[in-house]
């Protein structure tokens, strides 16, 4: 940008008047909120719902509700809500059924997870860096997990609830569907027959289908194609149906990318002498894939958020642990503030791994155009 | 621009020589079609292994893939059906019944999701602040919130929060809403439903004409008549008629509680109710994004041309952004209503029955997963592949002519 230089001097601003500023809020007021009948008719109902709302919002959420170190009692009586319930049964809706004197083994599993999404939002090295540190994290908490070895005691997978299953499913199958997903999106151009057709029937069928059907199909028919005598665990299956299902999305997103590509810079590429492979590998996908940034995006957030879907078929996610902890008779009666409270969680969690990704494809140089 | 990576380097040609007469069988050709036929054939030696296994995986439980039990008794009950239906009848209605109420849940939802994402879509490009804003907050609320929280949340809402039957809601307009679900007014026609459908005939083909007519006059003319308001007219004076004649007669069929449950109107359960709200809100936020999308790509000129010529403000947003905004909303707003119709099976989550909640009752009765989650695979490819048909066709009729894309 050039920056425009003035001849003159501009004058130090304490020589301008300054407006008074219940006149500028005014103006600013009938710009934005009462320019016109509809607007102010708009402004006025829109308004009074505020006026309805917020004190009923407020009063429930702070004023009458009991705070975190409050007891049931307390929360029987008032008519707000019971953070409280929070203190008693926040182990239960974080860890499930793990076993309560192992349950910080679930903890350190769920923040490795979380430490890996940060660190590889913020990842400069390789792309074969990156794959080995989902590869160790996600070694990491199979370790904390399950157990079995370093003396600790070896935990069943059903018992792997909550937090730490809602991040281990949705990150690690992601990070697993990713580049099976950019191979599919090759797949479906390849000039191979046979190769292409395999793509599209992949794509094609899981596109079709609801996620319920795709985690039944996991938890039905995966295990009758194993040999028989051979045991599926669900935890199992359903990764790798949730792997299956991510790279059919992650493929339409990347082929996207490909479809917009300037068929030049590949005829330049392979003029200037690179292979095929090269061209592809430092060409082709970096600006493709910067390309399908915002639509993958979209499908890894869809993703995260539809990892809940497992609770359909018997696994605990947050959502079923919640419920489990208001099974208890006591706490019966406190579902809403465990909603909250998970949903307070998945707003953060997609706010923050969306806004990196707009970031990322905004400092990323824009392709051909 | 498509890409397609070449066979082989360009540079293999020499520059200085005119090509070679490509052989009909290369080198490349026969190495490609060779590992072409073994990928093939492994791909088919999988899967005949898959298909040995399960073979004698089901034969371990003494069952053979065979489509036969679906005439069986399904001896099942489903939370509700649109069709006449008992445990008595076979595994086939209960899955006919399963498919109706997902039908019905999807256009339902469809229809609430896409007027609330239009308006709230138009909310968030408003000049108003206050409106444009909440329009923002619900939008990017709902967005990151799983949809299953939301149904949950509701839905427990809705069961504990609601008062039971003896003392339902009164909403406006003669609705009842207690904890067993929302119960609508449901206009009757007891005499003259034929010559209702006669009337409806001659409306819709009365409006057809008279917009042309309108439409001419406005080519000629310039000048515009009104559509919407007449045409209503004329069909409420037109019912009105038939009604003093004796021809119809219309009432309708309140809801109202006697004894101890709520007769008459019509009754949507709790499920019901939960679901289709919750998927609503939900994809609403969806649709509205794809709408203020299409909005803000109109040229902002197009705008201050149309005020410059003295149009409305109302009729700017009418008949000059939106005509232009839905090319380029109708093809995100397909692959949504597409998601919107995969979505509709988180109902077993509430225990409504739709298609896979009756196929994972099925599953767990008959123990024949295989045959099952083909059906239910094959109709969802089938309304997907339908739904897809008509979306294409309606983005090929609201293309402008000479328009290729």
């Amino acid at each position: 940008m050039t920056e425009v230089r003035s001849a003159t001097p501009v004058p130090p601003p304490t020589l301008r008047p300054r407006r008074p500023r219940r006149v500028v809020a005014w103006e600013w007021a009938r710009a934005n909120l009462f320019d016109g009948p509809v607007n102010t008719a708009l402004t006025l109902v829109t308004v009074a719902f505020l006026v309805w709302f917020v004190p009923i919002a407020l009063r429930w959420l702070v004023i009458d509700a009991v705070g975190i170190g409050g007891d049931v009692a307390a929360c029987k009586t008032s008519g707000g809500a019971c953070w409280a319930f929070l203190r008693v049964k926040g182990d239960v809706i974080l860890t499930g059924t793990y076993p309560f004197d192992e349950r910080w083994r679930a903890q350190v599993a769920a923040l490795v997870t979380l430490v890996t999404v940060a660190i590889a939002l913020f990842w400069r090295g390789s792309f074969l860096g990156l794959a080995g540190l989902f590869l160790a994290a996600c070694a990491v908490d199979l370790v904390f997990l399950s157990g079995g070895v370093f003396g600790l005691s070896r935990i069943d997978a059903t018992r792997w609830n909550g937090l730490p299953l809602v991040l281990f499913l949705s990150v690690f199958t992601m990070a697993a569907a990713l580049p099976i997903g950019v191979a599919l999106a090759l797949a479906r151009k390849s000039p191979a027959v046979v190769v292409r057709l395999l793509a599209i029937a992949w794509i094609e069928a899981i596109r079709g289908i609801p996620m319920v059907a795709v985690l039944f199909a996991g938890v039905f028919i995966l295990p009758l194609l194993m040999p028989p005598g051979w045991h599926l665990s669900s935890m199992i299956s359903i990764f790798v149906v949730l792997t299956v299902f991510h790279a059919a999305y992650f493929a339409e997103d990347v082929r996207s990318g490909l479809d917009d590509f300037d068929k030049g810079q590949v005829e330049a590429a392979l003029s200037v002498g690179l292979t095929p492979r090269q061209t592809l590998r430092f060409v082709v996908l970096p600006q493709a894939l910067r390309t399908a940034l915002p639509a993958l995006t979209n499908s890894i957030i869809g993703g995260y958020k539809d990892t809940s879907l497992v609770a359909i078929v018997g696994l605990f996610d947050l959502m079923a642990t919640s419920r489990l902890a208001t099974a208890d008779v006591e706490w019966q009666a406190y579902s809403l503030e465990a909603n909250i409270v998970v949903g307070v969680f998945y707003l953060v969690t997609c706010v923050a791994v969306s806004e990196r990704f707009r970031r990322l494809a905004h400092i990323a140089p824009t392709a051909n155009r | 621009m498509a890409v397609t990576l070449p066979a082989e380097p360009l540079a293999a040609i020499p520059a200085n020589r005119p090509a070679p007469k490509p052989a009909i069988f290369t080198h490349r050709r026969i190495r490609s079609a060779a590992w072409q036929t073994a990928l093939a054939a492994a791909l088919i030696a999988a899967g005949y292994y898959a298909h040995l296994n399960v073979t004698r995986n089901l034969a371990a439980s003494g069952i053979a893939i065979d489509f036969g039990f679906l005439t069986r008794e399904a001896g099942f009950d489903v939370s509700e059906q649109l069709v006449a239906y008992t445990p008595k009848d076979s595994y086939a209605r209960v899955l006919f019944v399963g498919f109706l109420n997902t039908l019905l849940l999807a256009a339902a939802t469809l229809l609430l999701s896409t007027g609330i994402g239009l308006a709230v879509g138009i909310a968030s490009t408003s000049r108003n602040w206050l409106v444009r804003n909440l329009a923002r907050i619900y939008i990017e609320l709902l967005r990151n919130l799983p949809k299953l929280l939301v149904l949950l949340a509701l839905y427990i809402a809705m069961v504990r929060g609601l008062p039971l039957v003896r003392a339902a809601w009164k909403l406006p307009g003669g609705a009842l809403l207690a904890n067993r679900g929302l119960y609508l007014p449901l206009p009757e026609i007891p005499v003259g439903a034929s010559a209702l459908a006669g009337i409806a005939v001659v409306w819709i083909a009365g409006t057809w004409i008279w917009a042309r007519v309108v439409k001419r006059h406005q080519d000629t003319t310039g000048l515009r008549r009104p559509v919407a308001l007449p045409s209503a007219l004329g069909l409420a004076a037109a019912v009105a008629v038939a009604h003093a004649a004796g021809l119809v007669e219309l009432h309708w069929s309140m809801p109202a509680l006697t004894g101890f449950n709520i007769t008459g109107g019509a009754h949507l359960t709790v499920q019901f109710t939960a679901l289709w709200i919750s998927l609503s809100v939900y994809h609403a936020s969806q649709i509205a994004e794809i709408v203020r999308g299409g909005i803000v790509s109109v040229d902002k000129g197009q705008r201050e041309a149309a005020a410059a010529l003295g149009l409305r403000p109302g009729r700017v947003l009418r008949l000059i952004v939106l005509p232009q905004a839905i090319r380029v909303i109708v093809p995100p707003l397909g692959n949504q209503y597409l998601n919107l119709i995969k979505n509709t099976s988180i109902a077993l989550a509430v225990g409504y029955s739709d298609l896979v909640g009756v196929m994972n009752t099925a599953v767990n009765q008959t123990f024949r997963p295989v045959e099952l989650m083909l059906v239910v695979m094959l109709v969802f490819l089938a309304i997907n592949l339908s739904t897809a048909a008509a979306l294409n066709w309606f983005a090929a009729w609201s293309r402008p002519p000479g328009k290729t894309s």
